[in-house]
């Protein structure tokens, strides 16, 4: 389903790489939570799947591309396969909670049925779907900025349920949140995992969330693979080496 | 002496110099400072009382001055909206496009109205469209450079949300800035269709009708008691102008 062969980034201004010859394979239904310090190539790492990050080197493949290759019409539909979600969520001001999960079939329409807001009944069906699923049907017509925290993740949540993806990306999307609502935040993803048989490639903080809901830890450290094992095999050992 | 730098003398030693040799280039005088009396004088003497009488006539003037100041200026809103984002470093298509556009918006910004006005006097006639023509293209310039620095400066996330979902360049670019930038933008366009409804006046002066130009010939038939009418029509107009506006910018925001 993923796979990274000899992945490498350097960003324009920095002297460390941020990537440095990543290889791994992540294989479908696959539920991975990806740990490590601040800056050790975590958000690189997701943002490579869906293109958001172009590479120095290597090659991604998802879903049977090379993101690398790919002109900017089929990265587009690629990207529409690939749900994400965002610490900060990104949601669109000024606009309501369903207008924010409708903008996740962007991808998917033509630019004049997104911009006169024209969609299908099962589209429409799909939303109020997750927007029941997420537990913000009933506040479906308020502006997200009156939202709490954890509803505009759920939000977020929502916007990329949507898409229908086969792939769900977090970057570090419980990173702003009470360690309550967190749990919350990835009980439902690991609920819509489970649900939609995604393969899900999240990077987080916590590591107690990361042993509690994914079936694999991969370890990040100066860009480097430290770790790629279960969440049951991590020792202290494995933690330290990813943590010093 | 902590908060003060040594620079900061310098800089105040150069301003000073410069409102020196500014106040003789403007003929500044103390003495004609004391003489503005008269001025309240010649106001109580010759505008006063206002001839009532003319209000009919000149509201249907001031619809004149209202309908060039808004469709001037609401089209040219239309028109520096997609100019904009092509104007902003974060959004146009290409350095090329950015340059371009941006130059030519500086091109026509730094053109007052007043000249437009005159110019199209000239070549279209006397009357009103020739103020609206000047005040549309002085807008849609200074606008497009306004709304292009919000738009340089939005929130970069949406827009980033917008990519990873597969949306088009420009679906993403309109919907992840236009909500974030529309308060501010609405507020750029209500000042400037106030200060359309004051330079609708002068272009009326000119010859561009309205208002303008019904103030300009009581002025040159001496009648300052009209002339008085039409100055308390103009300063409610601007009144109403900026308090509607600031009405519908609490509703958006």
């Amino acid at each position: 389903m993923l796979r990274f062969k000899d992945v490498s980034v350097v960003y324009e201004d920095g002297e460390e790489p941020a990537l440095d010859s990543l290889s791994l394979s992540v294989e479908k239904g696959e539920f991975v939570c990806v740990l490590g310090r601040s800056g050790a190539g975590k958000s690189t790492f997701i943002r490579t799947i869906n293109g958001l990050q172009p590479l120095t080197a290597g090659n991604v493949n998802v879903l049977g591309y090379d993101v690398r290759l790919l002109a900017e019409k089929k990265l587009r539909a690629l990207r529409s396969e690939v749900g994400m979600i965002f610490q900060h969520f990104h949601l669109i001001p000024r606009m309501s909670v369903r207008q924010n999960v409708y903008t996740g079939r962007f991808g998917q329409k033509p630019p004049w049925k997104n911009f006169l807001g024209i969609y299908t009944a099962e589209e429409r069906k799909l939303a109020d779907y997750y927007m029941e699923e997420v537990g913000l049907l009933p506040y479906a017509e308020r502006r997200v900025e009156r939202l709490s925290g954890g509803q505009k993740q759920r939000v977020g949540i929502a916007r990329a349920m949507v898409q229908d993806p086969s792939i769900l990306l977090g970057d570090e999307p419980v990173a702003s949140l009470d360690p309550t609502t967190s749990d919350h935040i990835f009980q439902l993803l690991r609920q819509l995992h489970e649900e939609r048989n995604l393969t899900t490639v999240i990077n987080v903080h916590d590591v107690g969330l990361a042993k509690k809901y994914a079936s694999r830890i991969i370890g990040l450290k100066n860009g480097r693979l430290v770790y790629d094992g279960s969440p049951i095999d991590m020792s202290e050992n494995d933690l330290a080496e990813i943590y010093e | 002496m902590v908060w003060f730098r040594k620079r900061i003398f310098i800089y105040a030693g150069i301003i000073a110099v410069l409102l020196v040799l500014s106040a003789r280039g403007s003929e500044f005088s103390l003495i004609g400072l004391f003489q503005l009396g008269n001025t309240w004088e010649m106001l109580s003497n010759r505008f006063w009382p206002p001839r009532w009488d003319l209000v009919p006539y000149l509201l249907q003037q001031s619809l004149i001055t209202l309908s060039i100041a808004f469709f001037g200026t609401f089209t040219a809103l239309l028109i520096a909206l997609p100019l904009s984002f092509m104007a902003a470093e974060n959004t146009s298509r290409s350095v090329g496009s950015f340059y371009m556009v941006r130059s030519l918006l500086s091109l026509f910004r730094s053109v007052p109205e007043i000249v437009f006005g005159l110019i199209f006097v000239v070549s279209l006639g006397l009357g009103p469209f020739a103020a609206l023509l000047a005040i549309f293209l002085h807008n849609a310039s200074v606008l497009g450079k306004l709304i292009a620095e919000l738009v340089e400066s939005s929130d970069k996330g949406p827009q980033e949300a917008m990519s990873s979902v597969g949306a088009g360049r420009r679906t993403g670019q309109l919907f992840a800035i236009l909500p974030q930038i529309w308060p501010n933008v609405l507020s750029q366009y209500f000042y400037r269709f106030e200060v359309a409804i004051r330079t609708s006046l002068v272009l009326g002066m000119i010859g561009g009708g309205g208002l303008g130009q019904s103030l300009m010939n009581y002025y040159n038939s001496l009648a300052y008691e009209s002339m008085a009418t039409a100055i308390i029509i103009i300063m409610v107009l601007v009144i109403i102008v900026d308090v509607s506006g600031g009405i519908v910018r609490k509703r958006v925001i």
